[in-house]
């Protein structure tokens, strides 16, 4: 392999072009049991970090938004009801099993006429230059191999003056909460993950993930160098969660 | 000072408030219905240094403490005016008169007071999965006629305790002979400022040398 470019998947470091597929396998194990498991892992918190995503997008009626690894929907959801008839929803996902529960679910709950669905990758989307308002992605950032190209990939899609949102895990800004933190998720995630999913190494590839995505800063850095401005991040629950903003000159 | 809190309670502290409105709304199809035209609009209740935030869904609707978006409408005043707001019986008619300053479109504002206002809830479908039909339907009949009688006979007791209290009572002095008080000493106030006025011009008078 010696020559190859290689990346991390977890702890591990691996070719680049095989990520994505470590990556997918992950997903096509979980994605039946992902809502579940979220709200198990983070005692239903996460469904706060996502409404004040939400709330700090500053989306209005008639926007188009791209929910970028919107997995099973939880953001269009609520993206399709403010947007209403005259906006459109993209939930876009590289994983075509978490876009399937995403549809069927949001179909079935009648969510039907402003919502389209794409499979997609973050590094070259598929969309036009600035033809959204508001593009987010949520927990998503950290499986992309190449975030650098996924970033510029965004705001490339983005109209300017549009918003993109970076809700992911982050590094705790608490010293005791980082310490109970680690031994949570090295110890109690990998056991809900074998209890309710059979499947504990996925959930070790999440807390290992979330450790080797970058910090609160480098994320901003990183928006920056990507061509957005007045990038800012806002810290939830003492910083395991970062909301990152930026926009679109 | 609620801004100091983390978004994440702020954000939970409005989930029940939003549970309650959006149950109610569902068994009023009415309101639902002149909810749909005005999805996705913004309200921004600004109360003090605190805003709240109600966001018309479709049919329902979604609170928060803090909303990037900028709002449609923005109402600004005390606690005690949105107070006296929620408890009128003509919400239009007290917004308009009230000091709450209203910005933004003010007929979308004054849309949803009027939805507010005309709010009428079905209790035999909202009692009807807990208690089933039959007495859903007599408990629901039971409540339209308690609330229509409270709507009767608050009007009748407000006077009866008003009565009560400043003629049987007289704990409490009737409005017309406050108002006739506070005129009598505003005039003596004028008066007594005039007089005033008229001894200094006979002493400044009386100071001057005579020619």
């Amino acid at each position: 392999m010696s020559g190859d470019k290689t990346t991390h998947f977890g702890y591990q470091t691996v070719a680049v072009e095989e990520k994505q597929a470590k990556v997918a396998e992950v997903f096509h194990s979980v994605a039946a049991k992902y809502d579940l498991m979220n709200d198990l892992m983070s005692f239903g918190v996460h469904r706060l970090w996502k409404r004040i995503t939400i709330d700090m997008s500053g989306v209005r009626p008639g926007n188009r938004v791209l929910d970028l690894a919107g997995g099973t929907g939880d953001l269009t959801r609520k993206f399709s009801k403010i947007v209403g008839p005259q906006g459109k929803v993209i939930l876009a996902d590289i994983n075509s099993s978490m876009l399937n529960v995403g549809r069927d679910r949001l179909t079935d709950q009648g969510y039907v006429g402003n919502i389209e669905y794409v499979q997609a990758n973050a590094e070259c989307l598929p969309f036009e230059d600035n033809s959204f308002d508001v593009i987010t992605i949520a927990f998503g950032l950290r499986n992309v191999t190449d975030k650098d190209a996924a970033l510029r990939s965004m705001a490339r899609c983005l109209k300017p003056g549009g918003r993109l949102l970076v809700l992911e895990f982050s590094k705790p800004t608490n010293p005791l909460m980082s310490k109970a933190y680690d031994l949570y998720s090295f110890t109690a995630l990998p056991f809900m993950g074998k209890v309710v999913t059979n499947d504990a190494e996925s959930y070790k590839y999440l807390a290992e993930s979330i450790r080797m995505h970058p910090d609160q800063e480098t994320l901003k850095c990183m928006m920056e160098e990507a061509g957005l401005v007045r990038c800012s991040y806002h810290n939830m629950t003492s910083g395991v969660v970062a909301l990152h903003r930026g926009i679109k000159p | 000072m609620l801004q100091y809190l983390p978004a994440e309670l702020l954000q939970a502290a409005c989930i029940p408030a939003e549970l309650a409105i959006n149950h109610v709304l569902q068994y009023d199809p009415a309101a639902q219905q002149q909810l749909r035209p005005l999805q996705g609009r913004l309200l921004a209740l600004q109360v003090g240094q605190q805003a709240l935030f109600v966001r018309i869904l479709d049919g329902s609707i979604g609170l928060s403490f803090r909303n990037d978006a900028e709002a449609d409408a923005t109402l600004s005043g005390s606690l005690t005016d949105f107070l006296a707001l929620a408890a009128a019986q003509d919400k239009a008619n007290t917004l308009i008169n009230s000091a709450i300053d209203m910005a933004g479109d003010s007929e979308f504002a004054l849309g949803l007071t009027r939805i507010a206002q005309q709010l009428d809830i079905d209790w035999e479908a909202l009692l009807s999965p807990l208690t089933g039909g039959l007495l859903a339907h007599q408990l629901g009949k039971g409540l339209r006629g308690l609330l229509r009688w409270g709507q009767t006979t608050a009007p009748v007791y407000r006077t009866a305790v008003k009565e009560y209290l400043e003629d049987e009572a007289q704990l409490v002095t009737p409005a017309p002979l406050l108002a006739q008080f506070a005129d009598e000493v505003d005039q003596l106030k004028l008066d007594t400022d005039r007089l005033a006025a008229r001894l200094d011009r006979l002493q400044q008078a009386s100071a001057q040398p005579k020619e």
